[in-house]
């Protein structure tokens, strides 16, 4: 009798507690979710709340001597502010001085960078080229162990600290007394420039340096000297909270000029689905629109959206070492070129909301011009079914049925098999080679592609990023999956390099790419696009820039 | 008793051991390679001199063997460890999931508990009436639902759909999210996030404890004891509850009590979709990421707080039935 009794006895109490505490409760705290947005007047202020960010998942790293991934860059890019940065306000994306004055090279190798004066970080100390070396030696150096530090290859001596041989990158130079930084690199590139554009280059003030242990700046308020600063520490999984930098000295837009919003609350989301479900229910100002509903989100007359293009392709490339490969498959490389359904891609699986690409390098990258591809990236079922027969006419057969390959898991499953059917179409037996997405991509490097899926995000935009990755032969083995190996191209890369004039080095650039796509090693199949949706009431001045940052400085929330 | 305690408490030590051992293997067999997919963000290759540095680091570059026991060495110092990913320490990364998919567990058992055993009850004792086939359809369907699906209906219904109608605070439910203040550890000031999460979790459960509670009531009610006692003239109330429920309540304990284990580190789809920060969502992004550190440490936990638990169920059939004496062997 009295077992019975305490087990209800101990069920009332738990349920009675729940109840009291309920009434305790009150209010929804507002600070963290559902906040609601205080009023702002006109123009300057107001609290964002960004839910399409992070709507995939926590980045691993925001500091941005370690952030590989674009979203955690995101970050960096607002609380820092490089040597340069690009504009892409014009009808042609400009390099402008941020914290560098100006810059100088005869030679394309050592580089002479001018500090603008009275620059400071956010703790009130000054930024100076020290602030660049030192900032540098961290980023490359075997103990931060950043990812990205590869993005340092072409400095002299940064391989050395990477690997633990030295401590000081040996080609950069600091004198904090004429505000010059000097940077001697490995090769003649006159791209140089625009490759410290990328948050990877920061500088960092001296609190940095003083931790015992460099990979744990980002656990705690990073120091920085962009648009926005950190009043609290990065709260995992949950927020990242950002708040105007009163201090900063204007980046490309010109001394005293501000960031308008108050705050930005980027919130953490674990799936794509139920951040934009929040986005939708209210809770924020900002949202990633997911898989399959571009059409929809892009249609819905309240909302705004970010949707241009940015600096991305998907595209599959054809080992050249393959049974595909050769001088004497072209034509069935050319036919498998046109005979791909793009459009049927695009609609299908991105609803729409990719663009169809003209050549390898999309717009948004300074040397970009139509018609790379030539013919070869529009569809056209007839001509691609004649070249078929002109190939086999010519005695062309294959040993087994065109493999393609793609990471499983990834959203590529309908792409692969649209191209499977149209492969089919023209008479060319295809099979489905899906493969562990954890090892996808190393397999392929190591010889295993046939028609296989690939990419490229540019780190920065210049026509170099992607070509000397993807078409040099040094990059057989990493990221040429094509194994593509011709001379001309090798020459006409490394000659661009060490071309002052942009013009003609832009020139070069453009003939490397259109011989790659001549030979039908790669097959573009689109170009990305922002996917940000935000309610046009309340937001304004939302620019998403080619390279996929939003611009938060210049964001407003309407009153 | 205390003796079957211990020796319960010292079997920890070797199921620890094996499960953690299976699980480091299985980080060396399983391809993927935690650097590749650290640096290799968007499938680029990673440089020589970049994954030397980081294997380093990590000790990446040192035989199995090697690896095995440095990380025993340190696991067995209190040490968990760091994420290959993040560079953050395991315990940190421990401290802000496992009290979170724990207070989830426990809510949701709380639920399946209340409303299982109750939902149960009722319909054994109105057997094949309009209730009991009603609760058998809804438990039908609870049971069958992905979780991810009810997760995104209530979404819609209690967030999305609200804010399209316009409708006030009051009346509306977050989307996504995990409360911030607790008291009590248990009970959140931001408890409006809570409440999705926890009926979504507890949904299969329920569902489950409702159909075998009313089973084994049924089974119960045809035994002699049952009859004996209506005969003796105790109250119906008396005989369904104390003489009916209570034999029948093993099995439906030891399904609570195991379901209370596994919760704690499986709920990885409710978790995902609510935003929870919990230790199942974790888990799984670790292992995608191949970042054995934080799936090691996190299962580690997982493990022992399974086997206190199931020590837990073991301990308090004494408590349903008397004629159980743990730990008294047959001398």
């Amino acid at each position: 009798m009295r077992r019975q009794r305490r087990s209800f006895k101990f069920l009332a109490l738990i349920l009675g507690l729940a109840l009291v505490a309920a009434a305790c409760g009150g209010d929804d705290d507002d600070d963290g979710q559902g906040a609601t947005e205080e009023q702002p007047s006109g123009e300057a202020g107001g609290d964002l709340v960004d839910l399409q960010n992070f709507a995939q998942g926590e980045p691993d790293h925001i500091d941005p001597a370690l952030a590989g991934v674009l979203q955690g860059a995101q970050i960096g890019a607002l609380l820092y502010d490089g040597l340069t940065e690009f504009d892409f306000s014009g009808d042609e994306p400009e390099l402008k001085g941020q914290v560098a004055e100006k810059w100088e090279s005869d030679d394309g190798i050592t580089w002479v960078f001018t500090i603008k004066d009275g620059q400071k970080f956010s703790d009130g100390t000054d930024v100076l080229p020290s602030s660049f070396k030192k900032a540098w030696d961290r980023a490359a150096s075997d103990e931060l162990a950043s990812e990205i530090n590869y993005l340092y290859a072409p400095i002299k001596g940064a391989t050395a600290v990477t690997e633990g041989t030295a401590d000081e990158i040996e080609g950069v130079t600091a004198d904090d007394d004429a505000m010059t930084l000097t940077v001697e690199l490995e090769y003649p590139f006159f791209d140089f420039p625009a490759v410290v554009s990328h948050p990877v280059f920061s500088p960092m003030p001296d609190a940095a340096f003083e931790l015992s242990d460099p990979t744990q700046w980002e656990q705690d308020v990073m120091v920085g000297n962009g648009p926005f600063k950190q009043d609290e520490p990065w709260e995992h999984e949950v927020a990242i909270k950002l708040v105007r930098n009163d201090d900063w000295s204007g980046g490309i837009y010109g001394e005293g000029t501000k960031a308008k919003l108050d705050s930005v609350d980027f919130r953490i989301s674990a799936d794509l689905d139920s951040a934009f479900a929040d986005f939708e229910a209210g809770n924020g100002d900002t949202g990633y629109i997911p898989a399959g509903r571009f059409a929809e989100a892009t249609g819905n007359p309240d909302w705004g959206n970010a949707t241009e293009g940015n600096l991305g392709i998907y595209h599959f490339g054809i080992n050249t070492e393959s049974q595909l490969g050769g001088d004497e498959n072209l034509k069935l490389r050319e036919a498998i070129a046109i005979g791909i359904d793009r459009e049927a891609i695009n609609e299908t699986v991105y609803d729409g909301s990719r663009r169809l690409p003209t050549g390898i390098t999309p717009p948004g990258v300074p040397g970009y011009e139509d018609g790379a591809c030539g013919d070869l990236c529009t569809y056209d079922a007839a001509k691609a079914q004649d070249l078929v027969d002109e190939w086999k006419a010519d005695g062309g057969t294959l040993d087994h049925p065109i493999k393609i390959n793609f990471n499983t898991g990834s959203g590529h499953e309908e792409v692969v098999a649209i191209i499977q059917q149209n492969l089919q179409d023209i008479g060319l037996e295809a099979e489905l080679d899906g493969r562990d997405p954890t090892n996808y991509f190393a397999e392929m490097r190591q010889g295993a592609c046939e028609l296989c899926r690939a990419g490229w995000i540019w780190d920065y935009p210049v026509q170099d990023n992607a070509l000397y990755a993807l078409l040099d032969s040094a990059s057989i083995d990493g990221d040429n999956l094509s194994r593509y190996s011709n001379a001309d191209v090798d020459d006409m890369i490394s000659e661009a390099r060490s071309t002052e004039d942009d013009g003609d080095r832009q020139q070069l650039y453009r003939d490397a790419e259109a011989q790659a796509l001549k030979d039908v090693a790669y097959i573009p199949i689109n170009w990305y696009n922002g996917q940000i949706v935000y309610p046009k009431d309340k937001v304004d001045n939302f620019v998403q820039t080619p390279l996929q940052f939003v611009l938060y400085e210049n964001v407003t929330l309407a009153s | 008793m205390t003796g079957y305690v211990i020796r319960r408490l010292l079997l920890v030590i070797p199921v620890v051991w094996g499960a953690l051992t299976i699980l480091f293997i299985l980080f060396f067999i399983v391809p993927g390679d935690p650097v590749e997919l650290m640096a290799g963000a968007s499938g680029r290759a990673v440089p020589d001199a970049t994954r030397q540095a980081i294997e380093q680091q990590f000790g990446l570059d040192d035989p199995i063997i090697v690896q095995y026991g440095n990380f025993w060495k340190r696991t067995l110092t209190g040490d968990l460890g760091t994420s290959y990913a993040s560079r953050r320490p395991v315990a940190d990364i421990l401290k802000e999931t496992f009290p979170n998919s724990l207070r989830l567990a426990i809510w949701a058992i709380v639920i399946e508990t209340v409303v299982g055993i109750s939902v149960g009850v009722l319909s054994a004792i109105r057997r094949y009436s309009l209730a009991d086939n009603v609760t058998t359809v809804i438990t039908a369907l609870a049971a069958s639902i992905p979780v991810f699906v009810l997760g995104f209906i209530f979404q819609q219904v209690f967030g999305v759909f609200p804010n399209e109608q316009g409708w006030p605070e009051w009346a509306r439910l977050p989307v996504q999210g995990t409360p911030e203040h607790w008291n009590f550890f248990l009970f959140p000031s931001d408890w409006q996030y809570l409440i999705l999460p926890m009926i979504v979790l507890a949904s299969v459960g329920t569902a489950l404890v409702a159909r075998m509670t009313r089973t084994t009531m049924l089974e119960v009610s045809r035994a002699d004891y049952m009859r004996t006692a209506r005969a003796k003239g105790v109250k119906e109330r008396q005989v369904v509850l104390r003489h009916g429920l209570r034999n029948a309540l093993i099995p439906v304990v030891t399904l609570i009590g195991l379901d209370l284990a596994n919760l704690i580190g499986a709920a990885i789809i409710t978790e995902t979709v609510f935003n929870w920060r919990g230790m199942g969502r974790q888990i799984a992004t670790s292992i995608f990421r191949r970042d054995a550190p934080v799936v090691l440490g996190l299962t580690l936990v997982l493990v022992v707080a399974y086997v206190l638990i199931n020590l837990l169920v073991d301990l308090s059939y004494g408590f349903f039935d008397p004629r159980v004496r743990i730990g008294k062997e047959k001398s």
